[in-house]
């Protein structure tokens, strides 16, 4: 279990073994939801540096009214939103349907396993990209990173009411995004 | 046939139809595609680099807005205390010259019932020294 108050002050102290437990703990969870957010891997590993460049300089500013996940996470919501509002960013997106295949494999892997995975990934993000910004964020939040829907509300800074409504609606979406695709 | 279905598109790596499905089975589904997404250990190696770094800025940068919050205390403490009060003795000091300025008649010497007007000037300078002037202005006969 993360004790925060005790990660933050040893960040300030400069104790180089919380940055690593930062980085360790947050990562990964913040590269998985970046991308299911924005669909392209490269912008994904974008913001995850710059959330973590922004939590970094903004650690005087965690006063602690919220957890330090859900902190972090509202940090990556934004900074996805941003990066996706750039016009720049929409035309790499429209441009690059494929990148999910550019994930490199990890050594000692089967590669069947891992092709295989390539394409439940590539799925997941084509499904979640049918889906407007509202609702895909809402949908990684509660069903990838198991937040709550309190939790998703402080972090989207939107009342528990939009929060479960959009939830609702992302799922029906969701599901009628998997109802019209075509048949292998 | 293996354990996965291939009748339908989005949920043919899945045992069951996933429309079928609710809450359970879409985190299955979003978390299964997720899995395996992480990023590289090059990539952690230089994020941790970069929270130390910026950390520590956040460190010096507390330090230096300390010294900096205590230097415009220091300014803003001396510019008040010290810029009215030279304000202040400049005012008086034009005020004391102007109010140094008279005119006085004064008998003449050579013409007895022949005042003579001298304007008087008086001037402080700031280092406290004291200059009175006359100068001549009527001087009849």
């Amino acid at each position: 279990m993360l004790n925060e108050t005790e990660l933050i002050l040893r960040l300030m102290s400069g104790e180089e073994s919380a940055s690593r437990e930062l980085v360790s703990y947050f990562g990964d969870r913040l590269l998985r939801s970046a991308y299911g957010i924005t669909g392209d891997l490269q912008i994904a590993e974008e913001v995850v540096q710059d959330t973590f460049l922004k939590a970094s300089r903004g650690l005087n500013s965690f006063k602690g009214n919220s957890s330090l996940e859900t902190w972090m996470f509202r940090i990556m919501v934004n900074t996805a939103k941003n990066r996706m509002r750039s016009n720049w960013i929409r035309r790499v997106i429209s441009i690059d349907h494929g990148q999910a295949s550019c994930i490199p494999a990890p050594e000692g892997s089967d590669p069947e396993h891992e092709l295989l995975q390539r394409e439940r990934r590539q799925e997941v993000i084509r499904c979640l990209r049918e889906l407007p910004v509202k609702y895909r964020e809402v949908m990684v939040l509660y069903y990838l990173e198991d937040l709550s829907v309190r939790q998703i509300s402080q972090v989207l800074g939107q009342p528990s009411g939009t929060v479960k409504s959009r939830l609702l609606r992302g799922r029906d979406r969701m599901k009628q995004a998997l109802e019209g695709r075509e048949v292998y | 046939m293996s354990k996965m279905t291939k009748k339908a598109g989005s949920s043919r790596y899945f045992d069951k139809d996933i429309r079928k499905y609710s809450d359970e089975d879409i985190s299955r589904y979003i978390k299964e595609g997720m899995q395996g997404l992480n990023l590289s250990a090059a990539r952690k190696h230089v994020l941790r680099q970069e929270v130390c770094f910026e950390a520590a800025r956040c460190r010096d940068g507390i330090a230096r807005r300390i010294l900096r919050r205590v230097n415009v205390f220091m300014e803003t403490t001396f510019e008040i205390s010290l810029a009215p009060v030279v304000t202040a003795l400049g005012v008086l000091m034009v005020g004391v010259t102007a109010l140094g300025y008279g005119y006085f008649m004064l008998p003449s010497e050579t013409h007895p019932g022949n005042p003579a007007g001298y304007i008087q000037q008086t001037s402080i300078n700031p280092d406290g020294s004291t200059r009175i002037m006359f100068i001549p202005a009527d001087r009849r006969g």
